[in-house]
């Protein structure tokens, strides 16, 4: 069990990277390229699905409470945009709980 | 049955959008937004974050996208519901700190299963199943108008005597 110093969500997408490279990446990227998986950054664990919808709501049913981080397989991140409405930089110090 | 067209418009800048209704847990929480229509976006919805609290989506997490220069940032990301036109459709949303206004990307006309017009005037999201079927009565039509082939400019040139 992974504890959380705080729910900023830098902090919570960096855990959930970390997890996924030491435990899941090498594996995944041979096997399930381009499928969506959540990471449990509770718990570790890794759950997969086609689609962010599918991987997230499999991941909740297992672990309501926990947060998520969500990935895609063998992407440099689960979206694209083609621009962004902020200045890169905002976001980063919100904090919950 | 739902709507096969449904009407948006063109912004200042030229750029599609539509109205839809987002909400979370419960529709009683539905508010109304003038949405971006962004085929560069993978994902179902982005919504600007202090838009989204009276909403009552459900946190989910994180995740993180990429821009067009390869820079990535992290998202926190929400479950919620889009009504657009009577249909309701669920998906995941990445909540954005610092936008505007919301914009729909390409799951989202995935799951809506709309197809994006555009033309000088405006937009329409066009249902995937209507657009097909126009597409081919209008290629039938187009079929019915031209000339029949002439038998002389299609048929091999007949052998005469010398040819033998």
């Amino acid at each position: 069990m992974t504890h959380l110093p705080s729910l900023n969500p830098r902090a919570i997408a960096q855990l959930g990277e970390e997890i996924y490279k030491q435990k899941y990446q090498a594996e995944y990227e041979a096997k399930h390229l381009g499928k969506f998986v959540a990471i449990n950054v509770r718990s570790q664990d890794a759950t997969i699905g086609e689609t962010p919808d599918e991987a997230l709501e499999n991941a909740r049913a297992n672990d309501p409470q926990a947060l998520f981080h969500l990935i895609r397989v063998g992407f440099p991140s689960a979206f694209q945009a083609s621009y962004s409405q902020d200045d890169g930089k905002a976001g980063s110090d919100w904090i919950f709980g | 049955m739902a709507k096969p067209v449904l009407t948006g418009s063109l912004d200042n800048a030229g750029h599609p959008v539509i109205k839809i209704s987002v909400y979370g847990i419960d529709p009683k929480f539905q508010k109304e937004f003038e949405a971006l229509v962004d085929t560069g976006f993978t994902g179902f919805l982005m919504m600007p974050l202090t838009e989204s609290f009276p909403l009552a989506l459900t946190l989910y997490g994180t995740s993180s996208w990429t821009l067009a220069d390869g820079s990535s940032q992290p998202k926190l990301l929400a479950f919620g519901a889009v009504i657009l036109g009577e249909e309701h459709t669920h998906g995941v949303i990445v909540l954005e700190p610092n936008a505007a206004r919301p914009l729909v990307g390409m799951e989202f006309l995935r799951k809506t299963k709309r197809a994006l017009v555009l033309n000088k005037a405006g937009c329409a999201l066009v249902d995937e199943d209507f657009l097909s079927e126009a597409v081919k009565s209008a290629a039938a039509a187009v079929r019915d108008q031209e000339p029949p082939a002439s038998p002389d400019a299609t048929a091999p040139p007949a052998m005469t005597a010398t040819q033998k």
